[in-house]
């Protein structure tokens, strides 16, 4: 499976975009919890990617990749921004952060997947989702 | 998104049906601050026919929990699936808004 997507930076373009390739990812033979995980991932990523990396700037674009290789699921985000400080996420969990209405996407992120990565100075997130395997050990 | 809001025994019953997602988190926002203009107090989010939350739909969660306590008010929510909830305990919601299995409970709750 190869699936190689491109939206202008517009957040009401992504649920249409999602669920073309949700509709593809559903041979795969994955659970509801599992679905629900990784169209909430590729979610966050892309809400991410159109308004925090492409500033909402319909010129930039948004690319949305996905493949499978030796039985994990490879979703990559990838935006056309300046990119971001990815080490210094504060964590929406603490006492100072937790009312706080921003924040927790990629948290989820994080959480739901089984890995996850930034590259290209943030511009680009690949997630990982074990198809067969149990998530690895933190 | 469909928004449907009854009024029962003076509690303001939102029941939604779609995707909690930016665009409708925004259309919830709204509907919430008209009904607090109206003078409601007691709110409650019913999401049994909600199968999607994102990030978005959390925060305004919080901001109508917010919202409602600056104006002495009370709020919950019921019906949630169990990837919802599992969301909710993820980013400790459950810390900040009553979350109830059903409607009657959340309605008792708030009486």
């Amino acid at each position: 499976m190869n699936i190689s997507k491109t939206i202008p930076s517009k957040t009401e373009l992504i649920n249409e975009l999602l669920s073309s390739v949700l509709a593809k990812l559903s041979d795969i033979g994955l659970d509801p919890g599992a679905i629900f995980n990784i169209k909430l991932a590729l979610y966050e990523a892309m809400v991410n990617a159109v308004k925090h990396g492409n500033k909402l700037n319909p010129d930039l674009k948004v690319k949305l990749e996905i493949n499978i290789q030796n039985g994990n699921l490879i979703m990559q985000v990838s935006d056309e921004g300046t990119g971001f400080d990815y080490k210094n996420i504060p964590n929406p969990l603490t006492s100072k952060n937790l009312e706080r209405l921003s924040g927790r996407g990629i948290f989820l992120i994080e959480k739901i997947m089984d890995k996850f990565e930034f590259m290209n100075e943030g511009r680009t997130i690949k997630m990982v989702k074990f198809l067969n395997k149990k998530k690895e050990e933190k | 998104m469909k928004i449907k809001v009854d009024l029962i025994n003076g509690i303001n019953v939102v029941a939604l049906d779609g995707e909690l997602n930016v665009e409708d988190s925004i259309k919830l926002r709204d509907s919430f601050i008209k009904l607090l203009k109206a003078g409601a107090s007691k709110v409650i989010v019913d999401f049994e026919k909600v199968g999607f939350v994102g990030s978005s739909g959390l925060a305004t969660l919080i901001e109508m929990t917010q919202m409602l306590k600056k104006a002495n008010g009370k709020f919950n929510i019921c019906n949630v699936n169990k990837e919802i909830r599992g969301i909710f305990e993820i980013t400790k919601m459950h810390k900040m808004i009553s979350i109830h299995d059903n409607r009657e409970t959340a309605l008792k709750e708030l009486s």
